[in-house]
């Protein structure tokens, strides 16, 4: 995108001015905002952790040795579990304020969808994130995930790709942790872009 | 219309609230990440202890699984349950406003409540 389009992006989703209805407490609740907030959180929060994180077979110990030996390392894992509970919690009370507000009526259908997808993919990172934690728990719940995969025809292919090969034990794999950090984060922070322009295309008030 | 609603006001009145939403918002999961400690899962290196855990976030689906065939509870019931909330839009103008507000609010109290049963019952 060249200067001139950030810059009218950039004025788009920041005008100089806006209604003043929108800035009303109750017609928002800065649900989406704060959702919104909460992935910041998780994305600086999720590349701290990368730098100590190994996926695999060394998950466990890994998360282990940052708990306890690395300064603030318990923190920063905290910080990006509560702020990854907090975005599912936050996400679908914001949709039940859309629904409660009938903020999916014509021209936001799309925006609505949008939404949609967006609940979806914060319930599948949520999940994929517990199984990179790496212990028996995160083995169990892979091991469901990937039978339940399974049990659809071409399934044996998708769980392979989405799940990798974890062991009852340990589910946390090098596909699940691309999943988790690039290719669902990706597209959840593409999507959010897109669903606050479309709340500025149709004249709502801005996420927060 | 209401002129006061559709009345134009700077974007600073928007940003201070933002930032008071901010602050707040970071003051609770501060606090929730200091005082709540998040416990490692089991080992994997220790002996297998009997762990068929999923995460909360799919505690209803769990609970449906130990009681109903895999297709029904993994499949059909979730993915019907999308395929009603993305329609909303398009049911909810045949329906009006205050049906459609009763099915997504009959559906969501489903789902909370079969993870909520999943928690504490599980």
């Amino acid at each position: 995108m060249d200067k001139q389009g950030s810059n009218s992006f950039r004025k788009h989703i920041r005008p100089q001015h806006i209604r003043a209805g929108t800035l009303r407490f109750r017609a928002t609740f800065c649900l989406g905002g704060l959702s919104f907030l909460a992935f910041i959180v998780l994305t600086i929060t999720g590349v701290l952790l990368m730098f100590y994180y190994e996926p695999g077979d060394r998950a466990f110990a890994s998360l282990s040795e940052l708990d306890s030996a690395l300064p603030y390392g318990g923190l920063v894992r905290s910080l990006h579990f509560w702020a990854g509970q907090l975005m599912v919690v936050s996400v679908f009370l914001h949709m039940v304020r859309v629904v409660w507000s009938r903020a999916y009526r014509p021209l936001r259908e799309l925006n609505w969808v949008t939404g949609v997808a967006l609940f979806g993919l914060t319930v599948i990172l949520d999940y994929s994130g517990y199984l990179l934690r790496g212990g028996q728990e995160s083995g169990a719940a892979a091991s469901v995930g990937k039978n339940l995969l399974k049990s659809l025809p071409g399934g044996k292919v998708l769980a392979t790709v989405f799940f990798g090969q974890p062991s009852p034990l340990n589910g946390s794999t090098l596909s699940m942790f691309v999943w988790h950090i690039f290719i669902l984060a990706g597209i959840v922070g593409f999507l959010q872009m897109f669903h606050f322009w479309r709340i500025r295309r149709s004249g709502g008030v801005r996420p927060l | 219309m209401d002129p006061i609603k559709s009345e134009k006001i700077p974007l600073i009145e928007l940003q201070v609230r933002e930032y008071i939403s901010t602050f707040l918002w970071l003051g609770l999961l501060f606090g929730l990440a200091a005082g709540v400690k998040v416990p490692l899962d089991s080992s994997p290196e220790v002996v297998a202890v009997s762990v068929a855990k999923a995460p909360w976030v799919f505690g209803a689906i769990q609970w449906l699984l130990q009681r109903w065939p895999v297709w029904l509870s993994a499949w059909v019931l979730p993915l019907l349950s999308t395929a009603v909330l993305i329609a909303l839009p398009w049911w909810g103008r045949k329906v009006g406003k205050k049906w459609a507000w009763i099915s997504f609010l009959t559906l969501s109290l489903v789902w909370a409540g079969l993870t909520l049963l999943y928690l504490f019952m599980g």
